[in-house]
């Protein structure tokens, strides 16, 4: 029997997951770990032979159809280079060495083995020779992916077993990949309460723990666990007892879950009368149902850089005009945000020249607008096709990461430009669609006259606020404990925001993070805002506490929190309005 | 045993084409090649390694040919390696 264990770390997303282990490695997510009898090793030295030689006919094949066509020499060149590494025996005999050595599948060793050279070539100082590295990389996927086409042992999925992703770290492109398949919960060594994991993993209902430190290496593959999203804690192996228990708590979560859901048709109004508005935050064309689902008011923000990972290329005007359409006609007449790609700092996309390049901060550099007005070809066709959709629906323009007025101004030319095109071509669209603001850089919060004056409406992105104001990078393990909503900055500034856009009569929104949290609800409805916008998994737990608020009580702790320069009373007062 | 010591001038150094034709060229012939750079060695049977040698612009190669045609061998490769190298990859 293997030892029960527990690991720590921080539960992003609640409830409870009860299942097997399913490693994925650091470089090459889709590859399994798993151990491998004496008797089998032959097996699997075979199974690693039969790939290599099969990858080695791809290629000449592919060298032949090439010499055969009028392609440039380079090419087949290049094939030849990925011929000789495929032949060079530290790829194609060392991982069998290391199959026997540790009796591990063949997946297993060749990605450790691609691990060793990618370190090698990484020490290596001249760049463009270091770079070399992409073709060790591409040689050991051909080959991975032939060996994943036929795998050696056929792992047990039955309907009852559910399987746990347990990973080193997950990028935006791999979570989409993950939305497909079915894990009952996420487990990463690394993350924070607001990294992709953690907002995908909220998407999909599924609980998930991040920042477990070394989880990826203690935990085996197919070793079963408890993962525990509401209390931050995984058991590895755990006894019967254990198990019986938690799968008793499983139970009374879900029935908490299923009695949200007659909330569903109910108008979200407090106590005192006041209706708020209660949207969802979607990423792509398909969150369109669990939004519906939840009761959405309207879609407050469509992610929409969302479109352009997991593919080649860039989405054509086209596609992008048939995925806002789809949401706009599915909301049926419900205002649909859609904000402009933010592309950039943690959503990167190779492919786009403009990002290509290691930015010295990317978090401060060419991102979201100032990409997008640095791209003016890209941008445009974005507003075209978001033109086109806004004919079908109650669609809405925002623009994320303002700062200054130029880039308000430069934003407004580019839409004319889009719309005059359109014009001529007479091709329907609302002529009258609203634009408005994303306010998550400071400036924007303590400059917000000029933004009141020029735009629709407003949307307080909380994440990167909080980013920006305290100087915490909300992905880095060591410094994620200093995110802190309540930091006596990010309550002045969201008070001083949400205060000036209602004098203005300018509608504002919160469509961070933050919106979505229920500790949070009162604060913000205390502030003033009446318009919130979530991930589609929260809008009922926020509704029912919405139901259960009156505005007029919150009025004296709200002003005291507005004050308060003390942590400790700060928490104390939040105490209070949440009791 | 044929030594020969030759300065890399292509700005790209010793990329993997050039390392491609290194291997190519050596498999021709039965005597055994090495690559030495800064103290490190590698067989020119191994792409990787030769690769890895990283030899940048201004690096000196040296080359160590042994077998029954060395002579023919090294000055084969000592040809490629001063001017056949010019393409990038």
């Amino acid at each position: 029997m293997s030892v029960s264990f527990a690991l720590h770390g921080i539960g992003v997303s609640g409830g409870i997951a009860i299942g097997r282990a399913q490693l994925v490695s650091h470089a090459t997510l889709e590859v399994a770990h798993y151990s491998i009898s004496a008797r089998q090793v032959q097996d699997e030295v075979a199974r690693f032979d039969a790939a290599v030689g099969e990858v080695q006919k791809e290629l000449e094949g592919l060298h032949a159809a090439m010499t055969s066509g009028d392609m440039p020499g380079e090419f087949g060149a290049f094939l030849d280079v990925h011929w000789m590494i495929l032949n060079d025996t530290t790829l194609s005999e060392t991982p069998k060495k290391i199959i026997a050595e540790q009796r591990c599948n063949a997946e297993w060793a060749l990605t450790q083995q691609m691990g060793v050279l990618v370190e090698q070539f990484d020490q290596i100082e001249d760049a463009y020779l270091r770079e070399r590295k992409s073709d060790v990389i591409q040689v050991g996927e051909r080959v991975l992916k032939r060996l994943m086409g036929r795998p050696g042992v056929v792992r047990a999925a039955s309907a009852e077993e559910q399987t746990i992703l347990v990973a080193h770290d997950l990028s935006p492109a791999d979570v989409i990949q993950f939305k497909q398949h079915h894990f009952a919960a996420f487990l990463t060594d690394l993350g924070g309460a607001t990294s992709h994991t953690a907002i995908v993993a909220r998407s999909l209902n599924v609980p998930a723990v991040v920042a477990a430190h070394n989880a990826r290496q203690l935990i085996r593959d197919g070793e079963m666990l408890i993962v525990d999203g509401n209390h931050h804690v995984v058991i590895v192996n755990p006894d019967r007892a254990v198990l019986a228990e938690y799968r008793l708590r499983q139970e009374e979560f879900e029935l908490a879950r299923q009695k949200l859901k007659r909330l569903r048709g109910k108008p979200a109004q407090t106590i005192d009368g006041t209706l708020i508005g209660l949207n969802a935050n979607i990423e792509l064309p398909e969150d369109l149902e669990q939004a519906l689902d939840n009761g959405a008011s309207g879609i407050g923000l469509f992610r929409s850089e969302f479109l352009f990972l997991n593919r080649i290329g860039l989405p054509t005007e086209d596609e992008q005009f048939e995925a806002y359409r789809h949401v706009a006609t599915g909301m049926g007449g419900r205002p649909v945000t859609i904000r402009t790609f933010d592309l950039g700092a943690d959503k990167h996309k190779e492919g786009l020249d403009g990002l290509a390049r290691v930015a010295p901060n990317p978090a401060l550099g060419l991102r979201a607008v100032r990409f997008c007005l640095a791209e003016p070809r890209l941008f445009l066709t974005q507003l075209r096709a978001i033109l086109r959709a806004s004919h079908y629906g109650k669609v809405r323009i925002l623009i994320p990461m303002l700062a200054s007025v130029s880039e308000i101004d430069q934003t407004m030319v580019m839409l004319g430009r889009a719309k005059e095109a359109l014009r001529e071509q007479r091709v329907p669209f609302d002529a009258e669609i609203p634009v408005g603001g994303m306010i998550e850089v400071p400036a924007a919060v303590l400059a917000i006259g000029a933004f009141l004056r020029k735009l629709d409406f407003l949307s307080i992105g909380t994440n990167d606020l909080i980013q920006y104001t305290l100087a915490v990078d909300r992905a880095d393990d060591a410094v994620s404990h200093l995110y802190d909503p309540l930091h006596p900055a990010i309550i002045k500034l969201l008070a001083l925001a949400i205060g000036a856009a209602n004098k203005a009569k300018v509608p504002i929104a919160v469509c961070g993070e933050m919106a979505g949290e229920l500790a949070m609800t009162r604060l913000l409805l205390g502030l003033g805002l009446r318009d919130f916008s979530m991930h589609p998994s929260h809008l009922l737990n926020v509704k029912q506490r919405v139901l259960q608020t009156e505005l007029a009580q919150l009025v004296a702790t709200v002003e005291r929190l507005k004050r308060s320069e003390d942590p400790a009373r700060t928490l104390a007062l939040m105490d209070k309005l949440n009791a | 045993m044929q030594v020969r010591e030759i300065a890399v001038t292509n700005p790209h150094g010793l990329h993997a084409r050039a390392c491609a034709r290194i291997v190519q060229l050596s498999s021709h012939f039965r005597s055994s090649v090495s690559l030495v750079v800064g103290g490190r060695r590698a067989s020119a049977r191994n792409i990787l390694a030769v690769m890895m040698l990283a030899a940048a612009v201004g690096a000196t190669v040296r080359l160590e040919v042994e077998g029954p045609d060395e002579v023919a061998a090294l000055s084969a490769l000592a040809e490629l390696l001063q001017d056949g190298l010019s393409s990038r990859a």
